[in-house]
């Protein structure tokens, strides 16, 4: 008898919406603390201060809380981004991995049915 | 208009183009931009900060909207590639009506309708060049306000008080760049789930394909059997797991 049975769905066609999921939260997140914490941030640090108030500003000081914040943030901000890229990547790997499983299972199904074919057709 | 959105996808060899045409027009200004910047910093502080205010407007305002450009470059590359992924499945799906086309009429299994996510792929693809088109507008218009703040000698600038038209150019800048960065990401990020969604369609249409290719075969044996059982019995087989 020749059979050829549908094969189990991969792995990776449940793991790749995590992964596509997990990049966009993370991107979006990125954006989101772009737009609230440090641009609103930069907006005070820059707005009403002059560079010598700036410059004078003293430890525990709101302005030098500011700075802090306006270059910390990006530091680790911006590898969260590349993070969320990383992981859409995967995803986008993942589902490549799994069209060989795809291509050998109608493999199977052809090469199950041609020989039938070809004795039928002989007839 | 899926249709017209088929026709379009044929051209992508054009977004392709395009896409990597800017990332190499960007590559040839940030090598002048370096190279403006190299005059600039072989000078001292004092000369520098007083009198090369061209060189520091072009330094400045180049690295503003450059960055922009170089992404909008690389979001047409992967809108290219997404384009290329709907000619793909277009070519599938045609492939695969055209095998079923061989079937009796009354007997030929439908073809399964393409998920939401791979006829919205090209939309996703569209706001994703959209988001980016946003970005590099923003970011021409920081680099404007850039080259009006660059014009003043850096003494100048350091010196502008609370309330001045500098402080406040520089505050545009600052922020705008702020959520800019990120802003930059998403529209790649936007990109990147078109893809997604055009891979996860292909995949849909490649499994439901093998299936249907079961089905036909198992359709076409069984008609070609009807007919030679007349003179021969043809015993049952299986293909695709289904007993024939």
């Amino acid at each position: 008898m020749t059979n050829a049975a549908s094969p189990k769905p991969a792995w990776q066609i449940r793991a790749f919406p995590l992964f596509t999921l997990l990049g966009w939260v993370l991107i979006l997140a990125s954006f989101l603390i772009g737009l609230t914490v440090l641009a609103s941030t930069a907006a005070s640090y820059w707005g009403g201060n002059s560079k010598a108030v700036r410059d004078a500003a003293e430890a525990g000081s709101a302005l030098i809380g500011q700075l802090q914040t306006l270059t910390v943030t990006p530091r680790w901000l911006e590898p969260l981004t590349f993070l969320g890229v990383a992981s859409f990547m995967t995803g986008i790997a993942l589902e490549f991995s799994t069209i060989p499983g795809l291509l050998k299972a109608r493999g199977q199904v052809m090469s199950a049915a041609f020989p039938l074919l070809v004795k039928l057709g002989g007839k | 208009m899926q249709k017209l959105i088929g026709t379009m996808a044929r051209m992508y060899p054009l977004l392709i183009a395009m896409g990597f045409m800017i990332v190499a027009i960007a590559f040839v200004v940030g090598y002048l931009n370096s190279q403006t910047a190299s005059e600039y910093f072989s000078q001292t502080k004092v000369v520098r900060e007083t009198t090369l205010t061209a060189q520091r407007v072009a330094i400045e305002s180049t690295g503003l909207w450059l960055p922009y450009f170089k992404f909008l470059g690389i979001g047409l590359l992967l809108g290219g590639i997404v384009m290329a992924l709907r000619v793909i499945l277009d070519n599938l799906r045609a492939v695969g009506s055209s095998v079923l086309e061989g079937l009796p009429a009354d007997q030929r299994p439908s073809p399964p309708n393409p998920p939401w996510y791979g006829r919205s792929m090209p939309v996703v693809m569209m706001l994703g060049v959209v988001i980016l088109v946003a970005a590099l507008i923003v970011s021409l218009g920081l680099a404007g306000t850039a080259r009006a703040v660059f014009a003043h000698p850096v003494p100048e600038i350091d010196a502008a008080g609370a309330g001045s038209a500098l402080l406040a150019q520089l505050q545009t800048i600052q922020t705008s760049s702020a959520w800019l960065v990120p802003f930059k990401f998403l529209g790649i990020a936007t990109e990147f789930l078109a893809i997604v969604m055009g891979l996860a369609t292909i995949l849909f249409v490649l499994g439901s394909q093998t299936e249907l290719l079961a089905k036909g075969i198992q359709i076409g044996l069984a008609a070609k059997a009807a007919q030679g059982r007349s003179g021969d019995h043809a015993p049952a087989r299986q293909v695709g797991g289904v007993r024939a």
